[in-house]
């Protein structure tokens, strides 16, 4: 079975929108089902807690989260759980596909005036310390997975670059990838 | 094929921690594959720590209709209306809120793996992990027994965490350090029989001294406070032993069972207490089901007398007092003591100093509170605060009922550094336990009871009152401001000194959520006066109503007088009146934000509200034997299949005894795991009494017993054990058959 639990985060570019503006915009995501291929279940507003998930949109398969966490505010996609296909590109691409995907929808909201995405970046976290340890031998495991299902996305090239993070926490890297405007990803 | 969690850990956790969560395992396998009913289920689950959300019944209210959440589990349940793949939420009992380092770092990886990434500070010194499935709980339960952390008996109709006072031990006012008496209390009830059949929760509390708020003992099922007496041979130590507390509905104060329990008969005289409790405590009627209500409706006098001889005829055990001589074991700095030595011109430290750093009673420390906002903190929060207390403190940390986080032990000259640090990773917040420092329950976020949103108001109040709290004198800063979804309580509001209760109002047609005021609380002396409400307001006037009472207060009170004071002298009414303009609520085209709850953008409706699981399930002991015995069994023919013959035959066995031990605990308490103890008493009770005997097939089922106990299981064939696995599930069913016809409430002829 291929790993599947990775969270996906898009930087946001530019200023801010407050936090509170992202919560009506899921609601409605949840009372008109938008996300077709996951039960939307409720939002959740952590917007008093520094340096971490903001707003949620809680899923049965996943979670999308603007999330502020190491630093920089961006919409994650944390997948939890779900069928792990055999084919590790595609245990990866899905949750990829559903940041992407949500992306858009944001950024084509009125509501958020201003929201845009640095498409050039992507923070990558594997939030299963059982398959994957935080050091090399991880990594291997992860690494073609994960290019397939970028490459797969973006097109191009993607480089990795380790983040210096300690033991304890998951695996992380932080991905370069070819500019794209967000309206030619998935498109 | 991947390892799993369970075999990554093997020797990482104790053999009863292992057992138990193996056990857990089974049952939810059990359940899918529809061997248990849901109600057990239920119960079994909530025992474990693994409790309801809100629209865990699979319905939603979008603020237009409701909507049906369409999981992939489809007709599977985890309990009564309760969908198996709708998330739920982990209860983590950290008694008396005392933490390790390592534990910190493993909370934050399970938060990380399994919830939204925010770890949840309860009002009663548990961590709570929200959106888990359910189906990952017994790996959660695995990773916390590896450090030690059961979630046993978080929930359900059990002895729930123990809690205490987090500044125990270090504090000036206490009479002596109530930890290791909490540890003690806390292992001797973990699991023990005598408390596995309540009809409702039970809560103890313990404090190091009467005066002081931090243990809260007069609002519990059991309150303890720590007090001397000279005896013999020097200082005595013992208890002020308090009863029948409790907040919820309809609040009681606790009442003194005995001025002075000497700590040798802590545990005996709780023992009697859970003994009376769960033999004559209601079981039927869950809203009068806790101790306070039994200790009402047989009158104190006549409770004391039951309690005292109770405790007479319980057999002397070792583990009451075999701890004691490690009293004096607790935590111990980690560093030298040491002088402060301030620098002027910080003032975010100086303001955080003033409000989260105080002496301990050990010249050269203090004790830092760390703010925790709505008591949240994310995973790497929690890895940064193990990497602090490894660094200053050791494992000195305490959660509180405040729902922040204490260090202890900071020698002086680190409190600067401390804060350093707790402003890199996010909470170098000042003003804990302060009017700012507003505690909530879960309200409708995500509890299935909730009315209205309590942390919705609590974190806007909270931001409205950070912006000025430099103009808070002491006086006013020092008001604790509580909020509760709903009249269960779990924010504590009634203690509070501005309490806020979520409810809702009717208003043509539309409902409006509403807090009703609640003044007059008293959070100090263990919670020692609750308020009453003055009325009901909406929700979005609530920020209004503390800023007309709180300045009154500061304008008008008599010189040092405190809260208290000041609302019985000017009077509940006058409050009212100075709010009854707020209470008045305009139709819904003048004033549509007032049908909204804080933080939602849901037109407000009560269709979200479920059935409760603070209750539990009300499952007779008798039920859970016997499902012990089905896994059991089914455990057997599983290891019939794999070969192992005698196993089989022994499981079977076992499974016998299980059930029938199941039906004699519901005659009597006093039964071991003695095999032989177990035979006499089944035959006694129900087979020489002909109770067990099926209408046609008479004590058949009875005889599988006898016999196979008497059979030398050692020298079975597989032929053999195939037959005693049968026999078992054939005894067990006879069992349940028999557990049926004894009605709702088995425990005819208690011993």
């Amino acid at each position: 079975m291929s790993v599947i639990q990775y969270s996906f985060k898009l930087p946001m570019r530019g200023e801010l929108l407050p936090q509170a503006a992202y919560i009506p915009v899921f609601h409605d995501w949840i009372r008109t089902a938008l996300i077709t291929d996951d039960v939307t279940i409720d939002v959740a507003d952590y917007a008093h807690v520094q340096g971490g998930p903001g707003v949620l949109l809680v899923c049965h398969e996943g979670m999308y989260v603007v999330d502020r966490s190491r630093g920089e505010c961006g919409l994650a996609y944390h997948r939890r759980r779900g069928v792990a296909p055999d084919d590790g590109v595609e245990g990866a691409r899905v949750g990829l596909v559903r940041l992407v995907r949500a992306a858009k929808l944001l950024a084509g909201d009125a509501r958020l005036p201003g929201l845009s995405f640095d498409t050039t970046r992507l923070e990558i976290r594997v939030l299963d310390r059982l398959r994957v340890d935080n050091d090399a031998q991880g990594w291997e495991r992860v690494e073609g997975p994960l290019r397939g299902a970028i490459g797969a996305v973006w097109g191009g090239e993607v480089t990795f670059e380790p983040v210096a993070t300690d033991k304890r926490q998951p695996l992380t890297v932080h991905a370069r990838l070819p500019e794209r405007t967000i309206d030619a990803l998935l498109a | 094929m991947d390892a799993r969690w369970k075999e990554r850990l093997v020797g990482t956790t104790s053999p009863d921690l292992e057992t138990e969560i193996d056990v857990f395992e089974t049952q939810l396998r059990l359940r899918k594959e529809g061997k248990i009913e849901d109600k057990l289920f239920a119960e079994t689950r909530l025992r474990r720590g693994a409790y309801g959300q809100r629209y865990d019944n699979g319905k939603r209210w979008d603020g237009e209709k409701d909507q049906t959440l369409a999981f992939p589990c489809a007709d599977l349940t985890k309990g009564p209306e309760t969908v198996w793949d709708a998330p739920g939420m982990v209860r983590i009992k950290i008694p008396f809120g005392a933490l390790t380092a390592t534990q910190l770092d493993v909370l934050a990886d399970l938060a990380e793996e399994y919830s939204d990434e925010i770890l949840h500070v309860t009002t009663r010194q548990d961590i709570q992990l929200h959106f888990i499935h359910i189906d990952d709980t017994p790996d959660l339960f695995r990773r916390l027994a590896a450090v030690g952390i059961t979630t046993r008996e978080a929930c359900g109709n059990s002895v729930r965490n123990v809690t205490g006072c987090p500044i125990a031990g270090v504090c000036k006012s206490e009479a002596f350090d109530i930890s290791p008496y909490a540890a003690a209390l806390t292992h001797y009830f973990l699991g023990h029989p005598d408390t596995q059949d309540f009809g409702r929760k039970f809560k103890v509390a313990f404090s190091g001294c009467i005066t002081e708020a931090c243990g809260l003992a007069l609002m519990h099922d059991i309150g303890l406070v720590a007090v001397t007496r000279p005896g013999e041979g020097g200082e005595q130590r013992g208890f002020q032993f308090y009863v029948g507390g409790g907040l919820g509905a309809v609040p009681h104060q606790a009442l003194l069972l005995d001025a002075f329990v000497p700590e040798a008969e802590l545990l005996p005289l709780s023992q009697a207490v859970c003994r009376v409790f769960a033999r004559h405590g209601e079981k039927a009627n869950r809203a009068r089901a806790r101790l306070k209500f039994l200790v009402k409706r047989l009158g104190f006098d006549e409770f004391k007398r039951m309690v005292l001889e109770e405790k007479a005829k319980i057999p002397t055990e070792e583990r009451w007092t075999s701890w004691i001589p490690d009293v004096a074991a607790h935590d111990r700095p980690l560093r030298p003591p040491s002088t402060l030595v301030r620098k002027a011109g910080d003032p975010a430290f100086d303001a955080w100093f003033a409000t989260n750093v105080h002496p301990q009673r050990q010249s050269g420390y203090s004790v830092v509170s760390v703010t925790m906002p709505l008591g949240d903190f994310t995973p790497d929060q929690s890895r940064g605060l193990a990497d602090i207390a490894r660094e200053f403190t050791g494992d000195t940390i305490r959660l509180t009922v405040e729902q922040n986080l204490v260090l202890r032990w900071v020698s002086d000259q680190d409190v600067p550094a401390v804060h350093r640090r707790l402003v890199d990773i996010g909470l170098g917040e000042s003003g804990a336990e302060t009017i700012v420092d507003v505690t909530s329950c879960p309200g409708t976020d995500t509890c299935k009871l909730g009315i209205s949103a309590s942390r919705g108001l609590a974190g806007e109040l909270r931001g409205r009152l950070a912006a000025r709290s430099a103009g808070h004198d002491q006086a006013l800063g020092s008001l604790r401001i509580k909020v509760s979804g709903c009249f269960n309580s779990c924010g504590q509001h009634h203690v509070a000194d501005l309490g806020f209760l979520g409810v809702q109002r009717n208003v043509e047609g539309r409902r409006v959520p509403h807090f009703q005021v609640v003044l007059g609380g008293q959070w100090r002396e263990n919670a020692g006066k609750f308020g009453l409400a003055i009325g009901a307001v909406p929700s979005k006037r609530i920020p209004e109503v503390v800023d007309r009472i709180t300045e009154r207060y500061a304008n008008e009170r008599d010189g040092s007088e405190d809260f208290q004071a000041f609302i019985k002298r000017v009077g509940k009414s006058k409050i009212r009146e100075m709010l009854s303009d707020l209470m008045e609520v305009p139709p819904y085209d003048q004033a549509r934000e007032l049908y909204h709850d804080w933080s939602d953008p849901r037109e407000y409706g009560i269709g979200d509200i479920g059935v409760g699981e603070c209750a539990g399930e009300i499952v007779s002991v008798a039920k859970f034997g016997l499902s012990d015995g089905e896994r059991v069994a089914f455990e057997a023919s599983e290891k019939l299949e794999n070969g192992d013959v005698v196993g089989a035959a022994q499981g079977a066995l076992a499974a016998m005894l299980l059930a029938a031990k199941g039906l004699v605990r519901a005659q009597t308490f006093d039964i071991g795991d003695d095999p032989a103890q177990i035979v006499a008493e089944f035959r006694a009770r129900y087979y020489d009494t002909q109770l067990f005997f099926d209408k046609y097939a008479g004590g058949k089922f009875a005889h599988y017993f006898f016999r196979l106990v008497e059979r030398d299981l050692t020298q079975a064939t597989a032929e053999d054990a195939h037959h005693w696995v049968d026999e078992a599930q054939l005894f067990i069913e006879a069992a349940y058959a028999c557990e049926a016809r004894l009605g709702q409430n088995p425990i005819a002829q208690p011993a």
